[in-house]
């Protein structure tokens, strides 16, 4: 049997822009993305009133960028992290992005991980049942990351759902989820991914 | 699928198929992540309840039919009728009863001749399966009339089996309406229907008409149900917990969850929901609900039950509607407005019954929907 978040289509998709410091523009990615099990987690803990009562508990509210996708297991719905999440420090200090580091929901473990907040302005409804996040990388965030004396290149993203238990120090779950092609992000320029999620 | 409907009699499944999540769903969905967290900084708690969560959950289910049933069955009303409401009157002032009227002429293939309450109403083609609808049968449309008036220029029909039958909800309903007399009240009331009294409600008896049997509660009777012979009995669920509104919607009344040491409430009280602690890895949530014997029999001389729908609140509308969170239920005035959220269209009757003459009495019937989220 199918479950609710299949079912009723919940789908999401991307388009990563690259914008140079000239203005000019660069679509890097257009595609769909995968909505994945913590999406159902999360709901469940709405419906059945066992989680937060507060609603805004259950938006999406963070992301983040990692380097190590995509993941060895492949691109399924199981998946509850980034392969190679970045550190706060990655993000880059003199970013616009607001790092905050929770305690993550990951399977039935718990893994500290930062995550950069999207501010409730970049949330926008586009639909009856569409909502686009608005999620930004500017030209001092996450550039030059090296792992390990090599290079890293920004290739995953999630965005997570803020604190569906409605533990007193939010926990995060990962909803959705999307690898794509290798960005040597640099300042030369910002990304933009602009995610939409159909409910 | 996105859940599964279980029906009960007994210890006797039914009836089981998947359901359909409507655009409601999504839409649910799409709200409560465009909430604005600024809602969080005012000071003042009717703002702040906005945010509350149980404001997004499921909270109420409710029943429907095909729409040609809304211009036939019990629901139909015509001067005939007219002239013998004089009758209904006597009936409420002597009884305390609501007179349930249907024609044998409205009745697609009545041949038991002994009164009892089986009947396969006309509903026409219920509306089919489609992920849009808003209400359960859309583009209803009734032409009864009482004393010189549409009876839904004043009630529009709201896409399901409504409830005005106790007293205490269609004495208050036709206040200061054309209907504000006796006889036109209880006339409304036996037209629109659809749930019995905790207390009784009779069923005309004259000439053509159906049965004459009377349909009362005997609180003797400790398994009511309708009978084939002698007096038939009774009673129902939701207007005896008070668990439905007049729209129709029975409320979710209580629940195993947040803390599973709470007990469950009985189903028959209304909407029940429960999940086992293991909820977030198998992702299954169930909601519960009993219909009386009597309920069954009553909703099936208004056209039977071919739809049931889970409801969520509709925030939007309900504070559109001048209304001030927290929502609580009431049955009259709800200050809840709801949003459909997922729907099931059956292709038999619930109130259909079949057996051997001596069988023909409705049950009582539970009714278990899942959902699945994980």
């Amino acid at each position: 049997m199918k479950n609710f978040v299949d079912e009723l289509g919940i789908n999401g998709h991307l388009t990563i822009i690259k914008r140079n410091k000239d203005g000019s523009e660069e679509v890097l990615l257009d595609d769909p993305n995968i909505i994945v099990s913590g999406m159902g987690v999360g709901l469940s803990y709405l419906f059945t009133g066992s989680g937060s009562n507060n609603i805004l508990d259950y938006q999406i509210d963070r992301f983040q960028v990692g380097v190590s996708g995509p993941p060895a297991g492949g691109v399924t719905s199981s998946i509850n992290q980034l392969s190679g999440a970045l550190t706060e420090s990655e993000y880059g200090a003199g970013s616009n992005l607001f790092i905050d580091v929770r305690s993550q929901i990951t399977g039935n473990t718990l893994t500290t991980l930062p995550a950069a907040l999207i501010p409730h302005s970049k949330i926008t409804r586009i639909g009856d049942s569409s909502v686009r996040y608005t999620l930004v990388i500017d030209e001092e965030a996450c550039n030059n990351l090296t792992r390990e004396s090599n290079q890293a290149n920004i290739n995953e993203i999630g965005m997570l759902m803020k604190n569906p238990t409605g533990n007193a120090s939010a926990r995060p779950i990962l909803v959705c989820y999307r690898t794509f092609s290798n960005i040597r992000k640099t300042s030369d320029f910002s990304l933009i991914f602009r995610w939409t999620l159909n409910f | 699928m996105k859940g599964e409907v279980e029906i009960w009699s007994g210890d006797e499944l039914v009836f089981k198929q998947p359901n359909m999540i409507v655009d409601g769903a999504g839409e649910l969905l799409a709200d409560i992540m465009t909430v604005s967290p600024s809602l969080s900084s005012i000071q003042n708690t009717a703002t702040s309840a906005i945010l509350d969560a149980s404001n997004y959950r499921i909270q109420a289910i409710s029943f429907g039919t095909g729409k040609d049933a809304y211009n036939q069955n019990a629901h139909s009303f015509d001067a005939t009728k007219e002239l013998l409401a004089g009758y209904y009157a006597s009936l409420i002032s002597t009884k305390g009863v609501v007179p349930v009227v249907t024609f044998i002429s409205s009745i697609e293939n009545y041949s038991n001749s002994d009164g009892t309450l089986v009947i396969p109403p006309k509903v026409g083609i219920p509306i089919y399966p489609d992920p849009t609808l808003e209400v359960l049968e859309p583009n209803i449309q009734m032409s009864a009339i009482v004393g010189g008036y549409y009876v839904s220029s004043v009630f529009p029909p709201n896409g399901q089996l409504t409830n005005f039958m106790p007293s205490a909800i269609y004495t208050e309903m036709v206040k200061n309406t054309v209907f504000s007399s006796t006889t036109s009240a209880v006339a409304i009331a036996g037209i629109l229907g659809c749930f019995p009294d905790s207390s009784s409600t009779i069923k005309f008896s004259s000439g053509d008409r159906f049965s004459k049997d009377y349909i009362r509660r005997e609180s003797s009777e400790s398994t009511p149900y309708l009978q084939a012979a002698g007096i038939p009995v009774v009673g129902g669920f939701f207007n005896a917990a008070s668990s439905m509104d007049v729209s129709g919607f029975v409320n979710l009344i209580m629940s195993s969850t947040p803390n599973s040491t709470y007990l469950m409430s009985g189903t028959s009280s209304g909407l029940c929901m429960s999940a086992n602690t293991s909820f977030s890895s198998n992702g299954i949530i169930e909601y519960s609900v009993s219909l009386a014997s009597g309920d069954v029999g009553f909703a099936n001389m208004y056209g039977g039950i071919y739809h049931l729908g889970l409801w969520t609140i509709d925030m939007q509308k309900s504070l559109q509607n001048g209304n001030t969170p927290p929502f609580a239920f009431r049955q009259l005035n709800n200050p809840r407005k709801y949003k459909l959220f997922c729907r099931k269209g059956l292709t038999k009757n619930l109130g259909f019954i079949e057996g051997s003459n001596a069988d023909y009495n409705n049950r009582d019937l539970l009714i278990k929907w899942r959902l699945r989220f994980l």
